[in-house]
């Protein structure tokens, strides 16, 4: 796994600088070789397809209009990952807002209505898929930060610029976030 | 059940679990539909419209000097205005900069006829042009009726079916048609949203993606018109469609991520420049200025100025909560937040000046739905433990009073009046008073989703899975049903009418 800062084109400064004066060519070519770790990023918060899409794109036309007031052209990447995962949040909002949640009975006996087979599932259901379906059942949020360390290969350090908290409260989260994924784990395979 | 091996918890299992690649076709069409989008977007530059306040900023410091040549200027003010005649009357405006003279041309909205109807975005399948149709004696396509006519009593509830709008009078028990939706049926109403004094119904026809046509109509069907084409290619952005306190405008967009416009029913509308970052607008209750926290802005109405909330190092004062502005119109409270970080509480005044901020202790914990009480002075809260299925309540005071629990459920809604809460959970609704938490049954229903409460506070209204929807009291008693459904209850499809004189 290589990490993100590793693999940031050495021509993104001038591309920033570029794009913050206006040239869309600039911008276009910072975008094509992001998009898809932005969609990896937003699918795995929202866990559809095309509200990862439409999170993707919200960001990063908000992300062409706000640039000239981008202080710091040296902080693009992190700054356009805190606006994906700020639409994200955005879109769960408005889910969540706008949604007749359809309650499954099973509801009535306590029971989850997250994503996964629960009780009764299949016996040959790969490890994968239950570190998956465990996943499924974290907040947005932790699903997030585990996403940006353990998929995107970020540090602490870079992860504590993404989400604009200090390092030291970083670590703390994904640790918290990978104790949620474990007692998530042992709910799943109850 | 036989008891299954644990699962090894490693680096390797999450990376191989959570690093799926995302649809190619889906990454591909969302990178042409962004070099679409921009291919016309200008972008947004710092200018003499605004005026960046800062949380961070460096404040000058303040020696003898400036205070000296401080003393000097306004006494050489005073001696001007004494010899003037005295004091100017025009207010002295903190924070904001001097506006560029613009000229907004404003643009009468025309009585919709078929004959505008072609002018329609390409990629929006639009209503026909017949499809909207008042039912009510002579209720032909009239601009926005400038005598709107008031419904029999109060406590009408509009909602949506999926070929129809109607009105409920939960009095009479009087059941009207509003607007009808003819064949092809895979269009759709909805986005109903009452005018404050209740006399007008505003909706959005579309399709299950697009919201393309804005319309209006008398709370009894008369006077059904075309307001706007909206061009909207997510739904969801019709969801900034709030009205003025006077309910004679309207604050509306018209496409994704266009500025905002200003339309005063039976005038003229004019577009609001450089708004179209905004989110969560809220109107001030005097009508004067629109706050939009999720760019972090407050605009004034009738110039289009604006000042810039720039609240943290990023450059991004974010929020996923709409503000609430004070009564006398002159602050508002919003909830701020950056990235993953607690939520903190905000005080801005209409000059963007900060006047008070506060962290809200254990809100990393707290979902993003987040919803601040009616008089801004609470959050109602939830948190979501690791079975995500349903959250724990909790209204929380911005003055760091003692948060109260509330229970656990699914979705969690303010009474108008911030006293209550109702909550609904797996065995049906309950109500629950935000200052002590004590809670009841309000009715027992499995499927039972909280819609939305009388403003009167004495009603609460929910649907059913099946799609029925219900009021019963909030205290508690007999339900009563009003429509069979399917009741199109997502997508702003219900709305009960506020309280009119």
């Amino acid at each position: 796994m290589t990490s993100v800062a590793a693999t940031i084109d050495s021509l993104t400064p001038a591309l920033v600088e570029r794009a913050r004066s206006g040239d869309r060519a600039a911008f276009e070519a910072l975008i094509s070789g992001r998009v898809v770790r932005l969609m990896r990023l937003a699918t795995s918060i929202l866990l559809h397809d095309a509200d990862a899409g439409d999170a993707v794109q919200d960001s990063c036309v908000r992300a062409w209009v706000e640039l000239p007031r981008l202080r710091d052209p040296a902080q693009f990447d992190a700054w356009l990952w805190r606006i994906v995962i700020n639409a994200c949040r955005t879109t769960l909002r408005r889910r969540h807002r706008t949604a007749v949640r359809e309650i499954a009975m099973d509801h009535a006996t306590g029971s989850v209505d997250t994503p996964g087979p629960g009780p009764g599932m299949s016996e040959n259901i790969s490890e994968v898929e239950v570190v998956r379906l465990s996943f499924a059942r974290l907040d947005p949020d932790r699903r997030a930060i585990l996403i940006l360390h353990h998929v995107e290969g970020r540090s602490v350090a870079e992860i504590a610029a993404v989400l604009g908290i200090p390092e030291g409260t970083a670590k703390w989260r994904l640790h918290a976030a990978r104790q949620e994924l474990g007692r998530a784990l042992k709910v799943e395979r109850r | 059940m036989s008891e299954r091996r644990p699962i090894e918890f490693s680096d390797s299992l999450i990376e191989q679990a959570l690093g799926r690649e995302p649809d190619s076709a889906v990454a591909a069409q969302t990178f042409d539909r962004i070099l679409a989008a921009i291919a016309d977007r200008p972008q947004r530059r710092p200018g003499l419209r605004q005026m960046v306040v800062s949380a961070v900023a460096p404040r000058p410091r303040i020696t003898l000097g400036w205070v000296a040549l401080v003393a000097l200027l306004i006494g050489v003010l005073l001696a001007v205005a004494v010899l003037s005649g005295g004091p100017r009357q025009r207010p002295v405006v903190l924070g904001v900069l001097p506006t560029a003279a613009t000229t907004i041309q404003p643009t009468v909205i025309p009585r919709a006829t078929d004959e505008l109807r072609p002018s329609l975005p390409a990629d929006c399948l639009t209503l026909p042009a017949d499809a909207v149709q008042a039912t009510s004696p002579g209720g032909s396509l009239a601009a926005a009726a400038p005598r709107p006519v008031g419904s029999p009593s109060n406590g009408l509830i509009a909602y949506a079916t999926r070929s129809a709008i109607l009105t409920y009078d939960l009095a009479t028990g009087t059941r009207r048609q509003v607007a009808t939706l003819r064949p092809p049926a895979a269009l759709g109403l909805g986005q109903l949203t009452w005018s404050p004094d209740g006399r007008r119904l505003l909706f959005a026809g579309g399709t299950d993606l697009f919201w393309c046509d804005l319309m209006v109509t008398n709370a009894d069907g008369s006077g059904v018109a075309l307001l706007a084409r909206l061009g909207l290619d997510r739904r969801d952005t019709a969801e900034t469609i709030v009205w003025s306190p006077d309910g004679r405008s309207l604050l509306y967009n018209d496409g994704h991520y266009a500025d905002y416009v200003v339309l005063t029913i039976g005038g003229s509308s004019r577009p609001l420049d450089g708004t179209h970052s905004c989110r969560w607008p809220t109107w001030s209750p005097d009508g004067s200025r629109i706050a939009c926290v999720g760019d972090g802005s407050i605009i004034t109405v009738a110039s289009g100025e604006s000042v810039a909330l720039n609240l943290n190092p990023s450059g991004w004062g974010n929020s996923q909560t709409s503000p609430v502005w004070a009564a006398d119109s002159q602050s508002i409270t919003f909830l701020g937040e950056g990235g993953l970080d607690a939520s903190t509480a905000y005080r801005i005044g209409i000059d963007g000046t900060i006047l008070s901020s506060v962290g809200l202790p254990g809100s990393s914990d707290w979902t993003t739905d987040l919803d601040l009480s009616p008089d801004g002075s609470r959050v109602l809260a939830g948190s979501c433990p690791v079975t995500c299925g349903a959250e724990d309540f909790q209204v929380v005071p911005i003055d760091g009073s003692p948060a109260v629990s509330l229970g656990r459920g699914f979705r969690a809604v303010w009474s108008d009046d911030g006293s209550m809460v109702a909550i609904s959970n797996a065995d049906g609704i309950i109500v629950a008073d935000a200052k002590d938490g004590t809670t009841q049954v309000a009715v027992r229903a499995a499927s039972a989703q909280v819609v939305s409460w009388s403003p009167d506070q004495r009603q609460l209204l929910y649907s059913l899975a099946n799609g029925q929807l219900w009021t019963v009291p909030a205290a508690g008693g007999e339900a009563t049903l009003i429509d069979e459904g399917p009741v199109s209850a997502g997508s702003g499809g219900v709305a009960w009418q506020p309280l009119w004189p």
